[in-house]
């Protein structure tokens, strides 16, 4: 009976493993990987070969199935980390398809369709572990250590940012994050983890061949995710030791057919619907990382009042003097000419409103600075800088931030959480983690600024639109960017919130920063806005002082049309 | 909150451990075969009580014998594993009532290897290290080449009644009541080229099985004077060969070599027939299932295997031929006397083991039974049957063909 | 050479046809409702034992199999709509959840087929695979019949482009939202595409089994290629998918004549991930007319 409860120990610290770093590259990150199994077995192969021709002793077997692993997942990973949404999908399962292939047919590495047999289990001070007791401790402490590093990384800065990147990849670059460098890092992490679950299993069960290693078995691991419930490695555990034993108590079914395992297989799919169906955020559900809880207000420190990005003391530019420059800026969808020959400055320290009909190319020109689309012709210079071809992330970290005209938060994240990834200045899981606790101080302060400390516990899905707008002021005022570009603030507000919200722009450019924003709403504009351009179907139609634009013929012209100038002048 | 995966852990030990005490019968979860289960290896065991754990005791005064089965029971196969699992059944149940072998009466815990080396060693572990027998009957190279270690480790006698691989033999604990294939394949090579071929395609499952039969075919048939055209696998779980054959067409063989197991034989020879391919096929170990599937593609394929003989004289042979037509309407071929013949060797090994005066639960006397008597009796064409050098036996081979939907034997040849 | 190419070719193109239809059957559901509806093998499974059940073992003419495989399926598909993805779209489920259940139902479906038919290959009796000679040419009877597969797929474009109901099924596709707005009932128009995917499916479920012969675990393998074609052919109409299947279907075949059979399922996938990454926009990056 002990041999019966050590068997499904093995097996349920093997497969915890496999989900469990499966939960790093999916749950956190949102890599949807279909090729898990595939790194499985390559740690597993990968082990066997050093165990039979080399007598390689353990935990060298260990280290090398994972550092192997994780160097050809982290080469793979890196052209695929262009793929997004149902592509990845695809893309992975293509991949598991190509590298089950290979198995089958690689004879001098995998042994191909034979397999490689005869794998012994590891000595561990001078005992031969053939007692199923002794593999199952093995198993677990090696499961233990597995699950130690995933908590660690999880619960670092590095982890929040992984959330932040399968939440909105996008607004994560304009904070700065390197997207494709944190999935890679993740991807090649979680994979050689697979690679020790591989390890784990070629030596229990002496044998391996392709089968093991099969897409099935990359959608059993998923399963089993899902089932314990996504970023959650609590329940990554729970649901391994359900989905292992629940058929070991089915089996007890006396087999007097073939039916058995088609019973098997019935019910197995009945309950897993059914759990996904009656309980899709899986058996614990996903929790916030950092926590506001019942923390008191926080003093106002030395610390807590800093910005995350400093301005620096000496700005190169007076204000007034130029900080971004573009010349002759061009940008064509198909036919159309979004942005045309387009030439302007932004001053230092000062506040710029871009205004024009919809269509003139105003948020096009916002993307384009900030890195999200490729200009077709023309240059930017921020300070001398070349803009044009850097990549967003790069971009936000030379100090440029911005919002979007679609107001974008880490909706499944909390408020807190979300101002926190934003401000925190590393990611590293190393040496992150003051930065980290300095910016969740910080984060504290600041939302009780702005009177959004109540909610920082919540998920900001469920805050008011309103409400979601301030969190992006405050995430901008925090983080201290010495210029920010605001795409359409008070689109959506009533009166107050429109007053509130300029009165907090006017104070950011005294606070010495540089603010452009592109606006509908004119009322806006004439309150913060101390030089405007208007653009017209991809043109500068005109600049100047607000008055200069309230007088201008052209502007009301192509806003108003013709007779209703004179009334607006 | 901490409390609940604790619970659960604490509830899901206490399940299987309340399944612990009844026989646990079934194969360890690790790789699934079909989409989203884990742990689903399907392993369907029958009811197999381990043996009465009082002190050794040669003579078992009542008590059940059990040992391991190990057949495919799901799969392309499984029609195959059935036939075996009859052969089994018949000889269980004679020794049985008659008394059972010096009072022991025999139980076997029949495993799942779905045809696969994964499920092999599944099979294997569970026999290994949860019921713990001392024999066991395995088939197909495949599963019964990664059972051999963990045999070999455990003590565990075991005897392969199907697989033909090579490197099946000479290989601790492991007896093969089977024709391998550097034996199986020459004869057909050498029947086909008398037949007047000369220009050979192959077409082989991507396995041991495959590998080991394709290797002793072509150098036994190039040796003959012919030439290899065409060599083309196809993965274990393919349904449809029209690209391979196509490839095969175009080499312009006179004869086609198809080596592939029970359902898979029968849908490939039709698929040859539907791309209008005329040849002649051979392969080794054909089965009921080419006819049942292959429907008229069938006809005129030529096999090899373990000869079986409807006129012998032999009462033993006779008998156990006449009790399967009866009982089931056809006639026994190889994959039904080779199980019945290994449970008969297991009532002969424990018979030795009690007279040595040692306990017939021991792998280890059954082994020195066997070695002092490597012999069985022949229950598919009387005489007796006797163990190889090699591990491996000596018998009389028979190729057949399939003529109106039924073997013919066109030859036989006797064991070198 | 040149021969055994075209002789390939051919092969590839006429299961390549049927992996087309597939995908469009796929592509119908999945560019209408976004969901990546694994659980279509299933439907493939069921609708092919379906027929086997009606005509083989009801013994009944091979119309009534078709006829009732084509309502099993759909009622199936719009099972699983309401069961299960209709109910976790209103807890606003991400899509991965879908996928899983979706997962789910393939394997109750394989378990359920099992247990009733046994996991042995099962035929249509009432239509043998012989060879039939077209000219120079021979191919099994099945693959004659594949290539009609494009006489559905150009009525189901017709039904798309030509007909309300198709257009609503492009509209809910483009933006439910809009659609929504302007008075299209969504939960109708999801209901409407699954029926009509189930229902082509079994289409292709005839021809398979009637080439390869029925196993439960047919439709995982059968929904890889025809998904594949639908992700890669891109959202904007079900043609694309069919031609990139179609494709994928001809150059498994093809790849035969020159890397060892072994490799056909690798190197076509292979060459499937290289053409996604080189445009991982899709081959089809612009909005084709259905």
């Amino acid at each position: 009976m002990v041999n019966y409860v050590a068997q499904i120990l093995v097996m349920v610290a093997t497969f915890a493993i496999l989900a469990g770093s499966l939960n790093l590259v999916l749950g956190f990150a949102g890599v949807f990987s279909l090729v898990h199994a595939a790194f499985f077995g390559i740690g597993a192969y990968t082990a066997a070969q050093l165990v039979l021709h080399l007598g390689v002793p353990f935990p060298l077997d260990l280290l090398a199935a994972f550092a192997l692993t994780a160097i050809v997942a982290g080469a793979l990973s890196v052209p695929m980390a262009r793929l997004t949404h149902e592509y990845v999908i695809i893309g992975t399962l293509a991949l598991q398809l190509v590298l089950f292939n290979v198995f089958v047919n690689w004879e001098g590495g995998t042994g191909g369709s034979y397999g490689l047999f005869g794998i012994t289990r590891p000595a561990i001070a001078g005992v031969t572990l053939t007692d199923l007791p002794q593999y199952a401790a093995l198993s677990v402490a090696v499961g233990l250590v597995c699950f130690a590093v995933l908590f660690w990384i999880t619960r670092s800065p590095f982890g929040l940012a992984l959330k932040g990147l399968r939440e909105d990849e996008r607004l994560a670059q304009s904070f700065g994050k390197d997207v494709n460098g944190q999935r890679v890092a993740a991807f090649a992490l979680g994979s050689g983890l697979a690679g020790v679950a591989g390890m784990l299993y070629a030596r229990f069960v002496g044998y391996i061949d392709p089968s093991s290693f099969s897409i099935d078995q990359s959608l059993a691991a998923v399963t089993i995710l899902v089932v314990g419930g996504l970023a959650n490695l609590q329940g990554t555990v729970l649901s391994a030791i359900v989905l292992e034993t629940v058929p070991q108590v089915l089996r007890f079914i006396p087999a007097t057919s073939n039916a058995v395992p088609q019973l098997q297989l019935l019910f197995y799919g009945v309950l897993l619907t059914a759990l996904v169906r009656l309980r899709p955020q899986g058996l614990i559900a996903e929790r916030p990382l950092i926590r506001a809880g019942a923390r008191s207000k926080p003093q106002s420190s030395e610390a807590a009042a800093a910005p995350a990005v400093p301005v620096p003391d000496d700005p190169a530019e007076a204000p007034g003097e130029p900080l971004l420059a573009i010349r002759d800026l061009a940008k064509q969808f198909g036919g159309l000419r979004a942005v045309d020959g387009l030439s302007l400055t932004i001053p230092a320290g000062r506040v710029t409103g871009i205004i024009g009909p919809n269509g003139a190319g105003k948020t096009t020109v916002f993307n384009m600075i900030t890195g999200y689309l490729q200009a077709d012709a023309g240059s930017i210079t921020y300070r001398g800088q070349e803009l044009v071809k850097m990549p967003p992330f790069r971009i936000a970290r030379l100090g440029i931030a911005r919002s979007f005209q679609d107001v974008r938060v880490f909706g499944r994240m909390t408020v807190l959480e979300n101002l926190v990834l934003a401000i925190q200045p590393s990611e590293s899981p190393f040496t992150g983690w003051a930065g980290q606790a300095q910016a969740t101080e910080r984060a504290l302060t600041v939302l009780d600024e702005f009177g959004l400390r109540d909610q920082a516990d919540e998920r900001v899905g469920q805050l008011s639109y309103a409400q979601q707008k301030l969190l992006v002021v405050a995430t901008l005022a925090a983080r201290g960017d010495p210029f920010i570009l605001l795409d359409e603030l008070a689109a959506g507000l009533d009166q107050e919130s429109v007053n509130r919200f300029a009165g907090l722009v006017r104070k950011m450019a005294a606070g010495g920063r540089t603010v452009c924003l592109i606006e509908h709403n004119l009322e806006f504009v004439w309150q913060t806005a101390e030089i405007v351009y208007v653009l017209d179907q991809g043109k500068l139609l005109a600049q100047g002082t607000p008055e200069d634009i309230r007088r201008d013929a052209r502007v009301a012209e192509i806003y108003f049309g013709g007779t209703q100038a004179a009334a607006h002048a | 909150m901490r409390y609940r995966w604790a619970i659960a852990a604490a509830a899901g030990l206490l399940l299987s451990a309340c399944g612990g005490t009844a026989a646990p019968s079934a194969a360890p979860t690790s790789a699934p075969a079909s989409a989203a289960k884990p742990a689903a290896s399907a392993a369907a065991g029958t009811s197999a009580k381990p043996a009465a754990s009082s002190a050794a005791q040669a003579s078992g005064g009542g008590k059940a014998y059990s040992f391991g089965v190990m057949v495919p029971l799901t799969g392309p196969a499984a029609n195959i594993g059935e036939e075996f699992r009859r052969g089994l059944d018949m000889a269980i149940e004679e020794i049985n009532s008659a008394g059972g072998v010096d009072g022991w009466t025999l139980e076997a815990n029949v495993q799942d290897h779905k045809a696969t080396a994964q499920g092999g060693t599944e099979a294997m572990n569970q026999l290994a290290n949860i019921a713990k027998v001392p024999y066991v009957i395995s088939s197909f190279s495949g599963p019964t080449l990664a059972a051999q270690p963990v045999a070999a480790q455990n003590k565990m006698l075991l005897i392969n009644i199907g697989g033909t691989d090579s490197s099946l033999l000479n290989k601790p604990w492991l007896y093969s009541d089977q024709i391998m294939a550097p034996h199986l394949m020459p004869p057909l090579a050498d029947y086909a080229y008398a037949q007047g071929k000369r220009k050979a395609a192959m077409l082989s499952s991507n396995d041991p099985y495959g590998d080991g039969s394709r290797k002793a075919f072509a150098p036994a048939f190039q040796k003959d004077g012919g030439q290899i055209v065409a060599d083309e696998t196809f993965p274990l779980t393919a349904t449809d060969f029209s690209a391979q054959l196509t490839k095969i067409k175009a080499a312009n063989p006179d004869v086609l070599m198809v080596v592939a197991v029970g359902q898979t034989q029968g849908q490939l020879v039709k698929q040859v027939r539907a791309l209008g391919m005329q040849q002649l096929m051979i392969g080794p170990l054909a089965t009921a299932d080419l006819i049942q599937l292959g429907g008229d593609a069938a006809n005129g394929f030529i096999d090899s295997g373990i000869a079986v003989d409807p006129n012998t004289t032999d009462p033993g042979a006779k008998a156990f031929l006449a009790k399967y037509k009866a009982k089931y309407n056809v006639d026994a071929e190889w994959n039904i006397g080779t199980p019945y013949e290994a449970t008969y060797l297991l009532r002969d090994l424990i018979d030795g083991a009690v007279k040595a005066g040692a306990d017939p639960r021991s792998g280890d006397a059954l082994l020195k039974a066997l070695q002092a008597k490597p012999e069985f009796h022949n229950y598919l064409a009387g005489g007796t049957v006797k163990f190889a050098a090699d591990q491996s036996v000596d018998r009389t081979m028979a190729i057949r063909q399939v003529q109106n939907g039924k073997f013919e034997v066109a030859k036989l040849v006797q064991p070198q | 050479m040149l021969a055994l190419l075209a002789n390939l070719a051919l092969v590839g193109l006429t299961l390549g046809s049927m992996y087309a239809l597939l995908a469009v059957s796929f592509g119908i559901i999945f560019n209408v409702t976004h969901v990546f509806h694994l659980a279509h093998g299933a439907t493939f499974t069921l609708g092919g034992y379906a027929m086997y059940w009606i005509s083989t073992m009801l013994g009944l003419p091979f119309v009534a199999a078709l006829v009732g495989g084509l309502i099993a399926a759909s009622v199936f598909g719009v099972l699983v709509e309401v069961v299960l993805y209709r109910p976790l779209r209103r807890l606003n489920s991400p899509p991965m959840i879908l996928f899983l259940s979706s997962v789910g139902a393939l394997t109750v479906i394989e378990g359920l087929i099992g247990l009733l038919f046994g996991t042995q290959t099962l035929t249509f009796k009432s239509l043998p695979l012989e060879a039939v000679n077209v000219g120079a040419v021979t191919l099994p009877s099945a693959n004659l019949a594949m290539p009609l597969s494009w006489i559905v797929i150009a009525a189901v474009v017709v039904y798309m482009v030509r007909t309300r109901s198709g257009k609503f099924l492009r509209a809910v596709g483009d933006s439910p939202r809009v659609a929504m707005a302007l008075g299209i009932p969504l939960d109708m128009t999801y209901i409407l595409s699954f029926a009509l995917g189930s229902a082509l499916a079994v289409l292709s479920a005839l021809l398979y089994g009637w080439s390869q012969g029925l196993t439960p675990q047919m439709g995982l393998s059968a929904i890889l290629i025809g998904s594949a074609g639908v992700i890669i052919g891109g959202r904007h109409g079900v043609l694309p998918g069919a031609i990139v299947a179609v494709v994928l279907g001809t150059l498994q075949a093809v790849l035969v004549a020159f890397v060892p059979s072994g490799w056909q399922e690798g190197a076509t996938f292979a060459l499937l991930l290289v053409a996604l990454l080189v445009r991982p926009q899709g081959i089809f990056g612009y909005s084709l007319p259905w």
